[in-house]
């Protein structure tokens, strides 16, 4: 462990604190009562609101509250949902796997389409792969995920009837089921990372052609397939992965959308109904979730970075 | 020749069987599981609070109270296989026998007596705790019979008892610790199995219902949708084989759809709910103005896309018993009676006000759109005030607001509910609005402790022809709302008016031909 690791570790658990006790704060400078909307259309007199907000705990300071909060959630525990009931935890444990899976499966997809794609449209350059890799890049870059999935939803859910347009079932009581119903989610997700990912394959590879060690590699003989995968994809390869990990960090906000979209179970719907209801608790424990995810992710990358190129550690 | 004849017999056995097909397939089949789309998530499962349309389905696949909405509306016994009223305020239920909660419990005077008090206990919230509160005392007289003394005679009591508000809950089992807002104990056609966060709420068939022959359902999975437009697109891509709350904008296009039944009925009536306590709507004559400023048309045609009716009288449904056609008719898209009221009042040059619309919800946004510019053309200027439900919820509580649309619809199928409006001590709505009138609320109160159909009805018109002329709310149109399911859904029943959203009860019959 060096000074750079240990400075980079420090920053992203401070970054995780400063966003939760945001939102601890916001959420209750927002207007809107849980207990009222517990309540619904009934009559909420003062003295009932209050001896609710009090079984709620919603009495007490706010500085109490955040520390209880703060050191339940430190112990793993997330409390139970006002509305609810349920302890949060459980509903985490059920959700925060299905978002997981739609964003890795999402990640692979575009990984495993968009270097290729980009390293046979550098290598063919001005061909007619070229030019529809270049159309599908345009339209993954400029198409919001709502608009592709919206698309998505009628030509294979509703005319086509290829996937199901909606939905979720378990892969342990349907394995097939299951991954019928990712492909739509997931490629839609996936169609702008394709697009980034071809796009600074294609250019990094292109600058990497014109090297010096390709000629020689060339010279020496060496199959297309070789010069191409063991000596160009390599080296080209080092911004692309860095572009990889930012993406990773925009399709935590671009999921929201789609798991709305394709009815996919995952932590939209929780954090969402959860704001709507003015249910802190879960709120809170869903962006906790969320920026423990994008910290970590921005933390590999870094810390790749460093790993990869040594000036960096020294900025 | 013995080919002719046999082929002459095939083709006859084969009419035969083609003929009887359709007679065969309107028959119930057993098996099948319904999936369901629901618009929101339960946000809990106690069975006593109202936590919105979408909750109640499932708890009255699951519940099953002393006497229910059946076929048409009507109140069919449940739980009490009968009862008898002795004298004017004492009611004596029999419970059916041999009923067994889904635990094998059996269902006895103690659960009911339990269930009742669960609802009358201030901490749990209990929707019917307002109505209830005229119940004296619960009596066991013996494991089978219950007797409910009330205060006073109350003739819509049975139409309470009917809502899902009033199920009765597994004794044992509440006071055994288990959490009523996210486990279920009934006695009903389905079984609760698991509620799958975000996923589903996955029921079974109750084997040992009291019905026998029902469910014909071996279960009903009930899939929460965040977005109306993804649920709808779900029932059309066969993901979801019945959907609640379809988009108004959206019915006729199902009604067209052969694939698909649309359910609906007129439900839900638009209004507007004054704040009597500020300028200017402390003054009957601008809440009628306004009341004479409203097109209504426009708003059947915009909102419902035709499907409803302009309300120009009361909100008393033209298919009930206290349906009294005289007020029809009393506010109809008027500006220069408008005007005129408005310099009566002392705003010769029109009024500013206020509209508070719940943005969450689209109907009531738009058609507060719609009444702003209709309201525009009397000189009045509303100004649009569209935050979340959340935030609507608490100016009207802490009375911060001038105007409010809301969308509605009655709690029960009797016109005592227009006591949540006009009847100054009633906590939903009336008390909440600050409005009191001396004279409504003796009506109404008298109105309840009649038994004789003739007089409510006499007396009901009194209290809507006065309750029009202070205008506390102004009525603005009744419009179709429903469920939507694939055509091989049968048995499901939409219950007329504003019943819509009992229509849970029907799952006990509802059974899928295919």
């Amino acid at each position: 462990m060096d000074t750079y690791v240990i400075r980079r570790l420090a920053a992203a658990a401070g970054l995780t604190v400063a966003v939760v006790t945001v939102v601890f704060l916001l959420l209750r400078l927002v207007p809107g009562d849980v207990v009222l909307v517990m309540l619904g259309e009934n009559e909420a007199p003062p003295d009932k609101v209050a001896a609710m907000r009090h079984a709620l705990g919603l009495d007490r300071p706010l500085v109490v509250q955040y520390a209880s909060w703060l050191s339940g959630t430190l112990r793993g525990d997330f409390g139970h949902s006002f509305l609810s009931g349920r302890p949060i935890g459980t509903d985490l444990a059920a959700r925060a796997p299905r978002s997981l899976e739609l964003t890795g499966a999402a990640l692979l997809l575009g990984v495993t389409v968009g270097v290729p794609l980009g390293a046979l449209a550098a290598r063919r350059r001005g061909s007619l792969l070229d030019f529809v890799a270049g159309g599908v890049a345009i339209v993954g870059v400029t198409f919001p995920s709502f608009v592709v999935g919206s698309v998505a939803v009628l030509l294979f859910g509703l005319v086509l009837h290829w996937f199901p347009a909606t939905g979720y079932v378990d892969f342990r009581s349907d394995p097939l089921g299951h991954l019928r119903h990712l492909v739509l989610p997931a490629a839609t997700l996936a169609l702008e990372i394709v697009a980034i990912t071809m796009r600074m394959t294609r250019s990094s590879v292109l600058e990497t052609l014109s090297q010096d060690f390709v000629r020689t590699a060339w010279a020496k003989g060496l199959g297309t397939a070789a010069v191409l995968v063991r000596h160009i994809l390599r080296n080209s390869l080092i911004p692309v992965v860095t572009v990889i990990g930012l993406q990773a960090g925009t399709l935590l906000g671009r999921i929201v959308l789609v798991e709305y979209i394709f009815n996919w179970p995952g932590l939209s719907t929780l954090l969402l109904s959860g704001i709507y209801q003015r249910d802190y608790p879960v709120v809170q424990a869903v962006v906790l979730i969320v920026a423990l995810a994008f910290v970590c992710i921005n933390l590999v990358v870094d810390l790749t970075y460093g790993a990869i190129d040594p000036r960096i550690r020294l900025g | 020749m013995r080919g002719l004849v046999l082929v002459l017999a095939i083709v006859l056995v084969a009419a035969g069987v083609s003929a009887a097909t359709p007679g065969a397939a309107d028959l119930p089949k057993h098996g099948g599981t319904l999936i369901y789309g629901l618009s929101t998530e339960p946000p809990d499962l106690d069975p006593h609070v109202n936590s919105g349309a979408s909750s109640g389905t499932v708890k009255m696949a699951v519940y099953d109270g002393l006497v229910k909405y059946g076929h048409g509306g009507t109140i069919v016994p449940a739980l009490a296989e009968r009862w008898g009223l002795v004298g004017q305020n004492q009611y004596v239920f029999h419970l059916r026998k041999g009923v067994r909660f889904h635990n094998g419990d059996p269902l006895t005077a103690e659960d009911v007596k339990f269930s009742f008090d669960r609802i009358l206990d201030p901490k749990t919230g209990g929707q019917l705790r307002g109505p209830f509160s005229v119940i004296k005392t619960v009596e066991v007289i013996d494991p089978a019979t219950v007797k409910v003394v009330l205060t006073q005679p109350f003739s819509p009591f049975l139409a309470y008892l009917a809502m899902p508000y009033a199920a009765i809950a597994d004794k044992k089992v509440s006071q055994g610790g288990a959490n009523l807002r996210s486990t279920m104990m009934g006695t009903g056609p389905f079984k609760f199995v698991s509620w799958e966060p975000g996923q589903r709420i996955r029921l079974v068939r109750n084997e040992e219902y009291w019905d026998k022959g029902r469910p014909y359902l071996d279960g009903v999975n009930f899939v929460p949708f965040a977005d109306d437009q993804t649920r709808l697109t779900a029932l059309r891509a066969g993901d979801i084989m019945l959907m609640d709350f379809v988009p108004q904008e959206q019915m006729n296009s199902i009604g067209r759809d052969k694939s698909l039944t649309l359910y609906a009925d007129v439900g839900i009536f638009m209004c507007i709910i004054f704040n009597p306590q500020r300028k200017p709507y402390d003054d009957p004559r601008v809440r009628q103005a306004i009341a004479y400023a409203i097109d209504r048309d426009a708003v059947v045609k915009t909102i419902f896309d035709g499907r409803g009716t302009p309300i120009t009288g009361d909100v008393v449904p033209k298919q009930w018993w206290a349906y009294d056609g005289a007020v029809e008719g009393k506010y109809t898209f008027n500006v220069e009676k408008a005007k005129g009221l408005l310099r009566e009042a002392g705003y010769p040059n029109g009024v500013r006000i206020t509209l508070l619309a719940p943005i969450t919800y689209s109907l009531h946004t738009r058609t507060a759109q719609v009444v702003q510019a209709s309201l525009a053309k009397a000189g009045i200027q509303a100004q649009l005030d569209l935050p979340e439900w959340a935030v609507v919820l608490k100016r009207h509580n802490e009375g911060d607001y001038g105007s409010e649309v809301r969308g509605l619809t009655a709690a029960i199928n009797d016109p005592d509910f227009l006591s949540e409006f006009y009847q100054s001590d009633r906590t939903t709505y009336a008390k909440q609005v600050g409005f009191k009138d001396a004279q409504l609320d003796e009506w109404l109160a008298q109105a309840r402790l009649l038994q004789n159909q003739a007089l409510r009805k006499k007396l009901y018109a009194q209290i809507t022809g006065r309750a029009l002329e202070l205008a506390p709310w102004v009525y603005i149109a009744w419009g179709d709302q429903g469920e939507a399911g694939r055509a091989y859904v049968r048995g499901y029943d939409h219950f007329p008016g504003p019943l819509g959203r009992y229509a849970g009860y029907s799952l006990a019959e509802t059974w899928l031909a295919r």
